[in-house]
């Protein structure tokens, strides 16, 4: 079975969909609206709305800026609420969970988020949240033809292929029509480097869809600004099976480069089009697995090869046959992903394919399934004094995260990176599932926002894998692996059950800044590293942190298993941070052992109550022993 | 009434093709023969140079259009030439969007039906087109600051609509960009009031108004230039052809003020909350009591664990909330229909219970062949459910479902209402090929839908289905008269085998202005070939409505499998004229 949705609305969930894209780490502000301690479980008024503003760089409110609000897991799509006059938003009536919080206006953007930023930003019911947009960049020009005339209603798209840092970007592009003049402008844009194309298919193809239901003539997705009113668009449809021609009158390999800053006006981008056909690229999406049962639909996308980010088009193919109009010479990536219900999804590994004068068919893109983890968090109160009447973590806003990890020189970073990474919360039971997972080996992590508990243990018991075919498997020795150390392999089709994450109560925070004399500068960027001190117990790694200090010296780490621990500092150079990143891999463990020997020799040890909070702490700074050199 | 029903067919099936206009095409029974079609696209007399004139398929419900287009351009002098062209039903399209059909109420292209039967050449398809009028400004608030991707509309001041209201021309396409700036052009000279926001009064675009502030847009109360919300006193603005009125700016007021309805869904029998259900809302109109969903569209939210769901921005208007149809979910549900006024709403109840469940099977008449019956099993089954009384009309909801290996399928979670059972392919070459002959339920024949109940499981449907890969070439012979031009002509094929369902489309096509017509992809079987001409529909405004029969004729025709019957019809256009006819 299968829905019929509007088209308007398939262009919204597309819309919202790469607006979230862009959006990962955007300004983005939280203010808890908990007291500092955390103490006592009190019951806030509007505690079950999230609030906020969402204002440009001078604090002027954004005219007409919609905000949506997603909740992680959730099955339905993000929930938009326009902002008043005022530029203030409220999401009313939700309950516990993690929600990521993202805002779109016309012509604006959010800011390019900084690389260094840890991860988006998620928030709570109660939370504040301030968005800062900025004023997207405009490109503008003409298109006109060999005879110099203008080029009327034909399609410009302007692709980014890096974005404000100098990565490469993720395939958002902006498409508008030419009018009478063969005038276009494309605005909204978000700072970056951009190439300029005329003709070609829209990016947002649905092949074989019907509109039904919705409103209004035609019905057509994507590809906004003035058009032909009346039954669909003759006017694009003469261009739609065109290889795009990229300014000034080039193939894409020549493309002129065109630099964006924000809020910047690049007029004169001007495209002599070459009217040349394209060639069709076509075949069906087969299922590897026991076929789809049900409604199940796919997304067909083709990109250039060696720039995954640079999508071509998408196709949703209706069934299982897609085809791809309008591609120029080249080589380009096929891939699939079909989505079976909101669990379950299959893809297809990356298809190369060289188009080089002729139609290509008969491509078959065969998908396997994604592998999922699911088990359950408990939590462990302690009945310590210092612990006492202190707020347990909702389970509903417990982030769950599994991210593969890339072995040094190993070729997994290019396989499906998009389904590398899997984050979830928990359902109200503490039981939870982590979905669309690729082959790998994957590690876990946890954020919660209840400050005196900590992840106690992360472990696998009795494994039941369940292959691909179905047939439990028991390992011979029903054994408890610590998930933690060892991580969880997954192949296609993997559905591994029962990861148990511990939390427990009694959690000690430590705040404090790096001891310098009256008149001294903090050293910039240094590491903090708290690690085991205890000999006996092993090398649990769930007992070493690392955090960077701020400019001005200060440091926090919180969510601390008590007991007694090393404190020491390294100098936050190049060679560190690489070392810095195994601290909890198994990789890491000669760095660990060196840690604990310079804490040892430093005679640096903190010991950490449960429940402690520690506020003040002077970090004294570590004749850093030298890294022999490699 | 036959024309209405006719034209609804045309405008349905006009919709189809244009948006499944990429599919691939194996057109069965056509031969490149090389047809030909040669004209003249001119403007006041002088010829247009570089006009691509492009070729689109006639076919209603038959074949979609092949992967090449068939165009060519204009030389120096106007005149065009597209050859190469296989058989079949067409519509010549000159695209020319800078330029209008002279006459014409609204930003529309020029098209003309053209039918190859074989190698012929069809000349003088000659189009006259005049340079439309541009008209552009700005639009802002009342700070100055520019409202940006607002739909602009323009309402003709010289014509009116079937109903005598206002004739809007261009709606929802033309945006403002980021500097509030907008630009319409093709538009036929004469008077005009522009707006942007949202109207009141339309049904349509009140919908398309819930539509955008539901989703998070604000939405302006209509504002007319240059800065009035009453429509009398919006300033005209007059087009000539090729000229262009710019300036026609526009300051918006108020924004539309919206509300929110919350309420609950429960199971009707238990009364237990239902969660995590998904919601479709109707937007309700037409007419004074406003009965009829003009308006459907899917809500981003679901009830939550206590059954609890809360939908925001919501304009006024009149509505009803609905259960949505989903994979996994049979429950089916509605609202009564509620008012939004000038206050949030609460309290709306659904009450929801399984939906009914419609099973049967696929079967395949005439012939057997393995290959044809493995193609028709790649045919996914849709159930369209037109839900009577409150909220049906426009507001229908749809499942498809694919057939299992022998044809059987089962369709779960529908209303209660009438459902109609159509087949659609997975592929797009698919489309056309398989036409269905009757529906039967337990050996009945059920031309009219097969009514449900909610609860009931419906068994023992059977989708009778033919190998269309017939076809129909005729001529029209015109008797008594002219051919007015604009007028257009259906040929329609109605099955004249006791029982067949009266609304099986098994047929129909365009007939050109030389008379040739060509229905493809028909079953085999027996006939009443309908031929109608009607003539274009508008008028301007103070002149009273005339009343325009349309003229038909009839034939029987019995096609074959695979096999081209020809056959010949005189209409008589003078046929209402006769003093026998009142």
């Amino acid at each position: 079975m299968n829905v019929k949705f509007s088209l308007p609305t398939l262009k919204a969930l597309i819309l919202a969909a790469i607006v979230f894209a862009v959006a990962l780490s955007g300004t983005v502000l939280a203010q808890t609206t908990e007291d500092q301690n955390g103490d006592a479980a009190a019951s806030k008024p509007n505690s079950s709305s999230i609030t906020g503003r969402v204002v440009t760089q001078t604090s002027q409110p954004v005219t007409n800026a919609t905000v949506y609000v997603s909740r992680m897991n959730s099955t339905s799509p993000p929930r938009p609420i326009p902002t008043d006059a005022d530029g203030q938003f409220k999401f009313a009536g939700l309950e516990p969970g993690i929600f990521s919080v993202t805002a779109s206006a016309p012509s604006y953007i959010l800011p390019p988020g900084n690389p260094n930023a840890v991860a988006p930003n998620y928030y709570r019911i109660g939370d504040s949240v301030t968005i800062t947009m900025i004023k997207g960049g405009v490109i503008n020009g003409h298109v006109t033809d060999a005879e110099d005339k203008p080029v009327v209603a034909v399609r410009v798209r302007a692709l980014m292929v890096r974005d404000a840092y100098g990565q490469a970007a993720s395939g958002v592009a902006t498409e508008r029509l030419t009018d009478d003049r063969g005038v276009y402008r494309l605005y909204g844009l978000a700072p970056g480097t951009y190439v300029v194309s005329a003709g070609g298919p829209s990016a947002f193809s649905v092949v074989g869809g019907t509109a039904f239901g919705g409103f209004g003539p035609g019905g057509r997705a994507g590809g906004g600004g003035g058009g032909f009113g009346g039954f669909g668009n003759p006017s694009t449809a003469l261009y739609d099976r065109d290889a795009p021609t990229f300014a000034p009158s080039s193939t894409r390999d020549t493309a002129m480069e065109v630099s964006v800053g924000a809020g910047d006006e690049v007029n004169d981008v001007n495209i002599k089009y070459r009217s040349e056909r394209g060639h069709a690229v076509s075949g069906a999406v087969k299922s590897a697995g026991q076929g789809m049962s049900g409604y199940a639909r796919s997304v067909v996308t083709l990109s250039r090869a060696n720039h995954e980010g640079e999508v071509i088009s998408f196709v949703t193919a209706r069934g299982a046959a897609f085809v791809f109009y309008g591609v120029a010479n080249g080589e380009y990536e096929l891939s699939a992903e079909t989505t079976l219900g909101t669990d379950n999804a299959e893809v297809s590994a990356p298809r190369h394919v060289i188009v080089n004068g002729n139609n290509i068919t008969g491509i078959t893109l065969t998908t396997n399934p994604l592998a999922s983890i699911s088990g359950r968090v408990t939590l462990e109160p302690s009945r310590i004094e210092q612990c006492k009447d202190k707020r347990q973590p909702r389970f509903e806003e417990i982030l769950l995260e599994a991210t593969r990890s890339m072995k040094k020189g190993s070729q997994d970073a290019l396989v499906l990176p998009q389904f590398s990474t899997a984050k979830g919360a928990p359902a109200r039971n503490g039981e939870f599932l982590l979905t669309k997972l690729a082959p790998g080996q994957y590690r876990f992590d946890t954020r919660f926002n209840a400050k005196y508990w900590y992840l106690r243990a992360i472990t696998l018991s009795s494994p039941k894998a369940v292959t691909p075919a179905g047939k439990l498997q028991q390992t011979t020795a029903a054994q408890t692996i610590d998930v933690a150390r060892s991580g969880i392999v997954l192949k296609f089709g993997s559905r591994v059950a029962g990861v148990n994450f511990a939390l427990a109560e009694g959690a000690a925070t430590l705040r404090g800044r790096v001891a310098v004399s009256e008149n001294e500068k903090p050293p910039q960027r240094l590491f903090a590293y708290l690690v085991l001190a205890e000999k006996d117990q092993g090398e649990n790694l769930l007992r070493y942190f690392v955090t960077t200090t701020n400019d001005d010296g200060s440091f926090t780490l919180d969510n601390i298993p008590p007991g007694l621990y090393w404190i020491l500092t390294r100098s936050n150079v190049e060679s560190e941070s690489t070392l810095a990143s195994q601290l909890r891999l198994p990789e890491g463990a000669e760095e660990r052992a060196k840690l604990r020997h310079d804490g040892e020799a430093a005679k640096s040890s903190l010991e950490l109550k449960p429940c402690q909070n520690v506020n003040d702490y002077q970090l004294q700074l570590n004749a850093a022993s030298p890294r022999a050199s490699q | 009434m036959l024309r209405s029903r006719i034209l609804g067919l045309f405008l349905l099936s006009l919709s189809i093709f244009t948006i499944d206009s990429f599919g691939q095409s194996t057109v069965k029974t056509a031969n490149k023969t090389g047809g030909v079609i040669t004209g003249r696209i001119t403007a006041h007399g002088k010829g247009l140079a570089g006009v691509t004139v492009t070729l689109h398929s006639a076919n209603f419900g038959g074949q979609a259009q092949s992967q090449d287009l068939l165009q060519a351009k204009t030389d120096a002098d106007g005149n065009y030439r597209i050859t190469d062209i296989p058989i079949g039903s067409y519509f010549v399209t000159p695209i020319a969007p800078v330029y209008t059909v002279p006459g014409a109420g609204r930003l529309t292209s020029a098209n003309e039906a053209v039918v190859i039967t074989g190698g012929d050449t069809v000349s003088d398809i000659d189009f006259s087109l005049v340079p439309g009028g541009v008209i552009t400004g700005r639009v802002t608030d009342t700070e100055g600051r520019p409202v940006i991707e607002q739909s602009v509309s323009l309402q003709s001041v010289d014509q009116t609509n079937q109903q005598g209201g206002p004739r809007i021309v261009a709606p929802g396409s033309w945006r403002t960009d980021d500097r509030g700036v907008y630009r319409i052009y093709g538009v036929p000279e004469g008077h005009y009031k522009v707006s942007v926001g949202a109207q009141q009064r339309m049904s349509g675009y009140s919908g398309m108004n819930a539509y955008s502030t539901i989703m998070g847009q604000k939405s302006y109360i209509q504002t007319f230039h240059p800065d009035t919300t009453d429509s009398t006193q919006a300033a005209i603005v007059e087009v000539a052809e090729g000229a262009e009125v710019s300036n026609v700016d526009i300051t918006v007021g108020r924004t539309v003020e919206e509300y929110s309805v919350t309420g609950r869904v429960l199971d009707s029998s238990s009364n237990a909350p239902l969660p995590n259900i998904p919601f479709t809302l109707s937007i309700l109109g037409g007419g004074v009591n406003r009965q009829r969903a003009i308006g459907l569209m899917a809500l981003p939210i679901v009830s939550d664990s206590a059954g609890a769901f809360r939908v925001d921005n919501i304009p006024p208007g009149r509505y009803l909330v609905s259960v949505a149809p989903q994979s996994g979910t049979n429950m089916w549900g509605q609202s009564q229909p509620f008012d939004v006024i000038n206050q949030d709403v609460s309290g709306v109840e659904i009450k929801a219970t399984i939906g009914a469940n419609v099973s049967g099977v696929v079967t395949l008449e005439g012939n057997q062949d393995p290959t044809i019956l493995a193609e028709l099993m790649q045919f996914q089954v849709e159930a369209f459910v037109q839900s009577g009384g409150v909220g049906g009309g426009f507001g229908g909801t749809a499942q498809t479902v694919p057939l299992n290996t022998d044809g059987t399928f089962q369709v779960s979670g529908l209303p209660s209402g009438n459902v109609r059972l159509t087949l659609m392919p997975q592929d797009n070459s698919l489309q056309g090929a398989f036409k269905i002959l009757r529906i039967e339920r337990d050996g009945t024949q059920q031309p009219r839908g097969i009514a449900v109940n909610s609860g009931d499981q419906v068994t023992g449907i059977r989708i009778v289905a033919a190998y269309a890969d017939g076809t129909v070439e005729g001529i029209v012979k015109f008797q008594n008269g002219t051919l007015a031009p604009g007028t257009r002509i259906i040929a329609r094929l109605s099955s004249s085998t006791p029982g067949q369902g009266r609304g099986a489309n098994l047929g129909a096509a365009n007939v050109d202005q030389r008379g040739h017509f060509l229905i493809q992809n028909v079953p085999p079987g027996s006939y009443n070939l309908i031929v109608t001409a009607f003539a274009q529909g508008g008028r301007r405004r103070n002149q009273q409505p005339q009343p325009q029969t349309p003229v038909t004729a009839q034939q029987q025709v019995n096609v074959s499998e695979g096999q081209v019957a020809s056959v010949t019809v005189s209409l008589d256009l003078g046929q209402n004229n006769s003093p026998t006819n009142p």
